[in-house]
């Protein structure tokens, strides 16, 4: 397969892959299927960390962010308003691979012999597999469908000429 | 170069895709994998048990 062949394909198939992923974990919030926090958890469940505790107290905040991952999920899916939902959708994306990648204080915890490596190890894999997944694919796709952002990149934009318009 | 750049990109993206994707498909209502396997992910058992 020719190298164009296959950046040609990864996009679909890229497309499909966080689009599944967002959807699951999107309908998740609404429909417990995954081992994740859903709305109807018992209060003071577990969570991975204390801003996801806060966004979920907050009774709009978490379901916000759901809501945005489902329209993302079925964007990708579906292949409509791809470009807006990956732009629309990156402060989602973004803050759930900061949640993942934030292993900082686990390292520090582990050096100073406070948390054993184990800790370490579950924290690198869910970096990777998590929110470094994410932000990877949601990556490729900004760069895949630049082209559509290049009008908003003028420094300096017009507004409407209302005077000339019919 | 740019193509080359965009098809490492593309390799991590699907390899990384697969891998949490794939994951999330067989945990959902333990469908093939039991939640239990989210224990690599995150060490704390009170986070995994099923709440219905």
């Amino acid at each position: 397969m020719s190298l164009d062949r296959f950046l040609t394909l990864s996009v679909p198939a890229v497309r499909w892959l966080l689009g599944i992923q967002c959807l699951l974990s999107g309908l998740n919030w609404w429909f417990k299927i995954l081992p994740f926090p859903n709305l109807f958890d018992p209060p003071g469940m577990p969570v991975k960390s204390a801003i996801v505790g806060v966004m979920i107290q907050s009774g709009w905040m978490f379901t916000a962010a759901k809501a945005v991952e489902v329209l993302l999920g079925l964007s990708l899916i579906f292949n409509r308003y791809v470009p807006l939902m990956l732009v629309v959708s990156f402060p989602v994306i973004f803050m759930t691979f900061i949640l993942d990648a934030l292993i900082g204080p686990t390292l520090l915890a582990w050096l100073q012999g406070t948390a054993p490596i184990q800790h370490v190890w579950s924290k690198l894999l869910d970096a990777t597999f998590f929110g470094g997944a994410v932000i990877v694919m949601q990556g490729y796709l900004i760069l895949a469908y630049f082209d559509s952002y290049r009008p908003m990149l003028r420094a300096r934009a017009q507004p409407t000429d209302w005077e000339r318009q019919p | 170069m740019k193509r080359k750049a965009m098809a490492v990109l593309a390799a991590a993206a699907i390899l990384l895709g697969i891998a949490s994707t794939g994951w999330m498909l067989a945990v959902v209502n333990q469908w093939l994998l039991p939640w239990s396997t989210f224990k690599i992910f995150l060490p704390d058992p009170g986070y995994l048990k099923p709440n219905r």
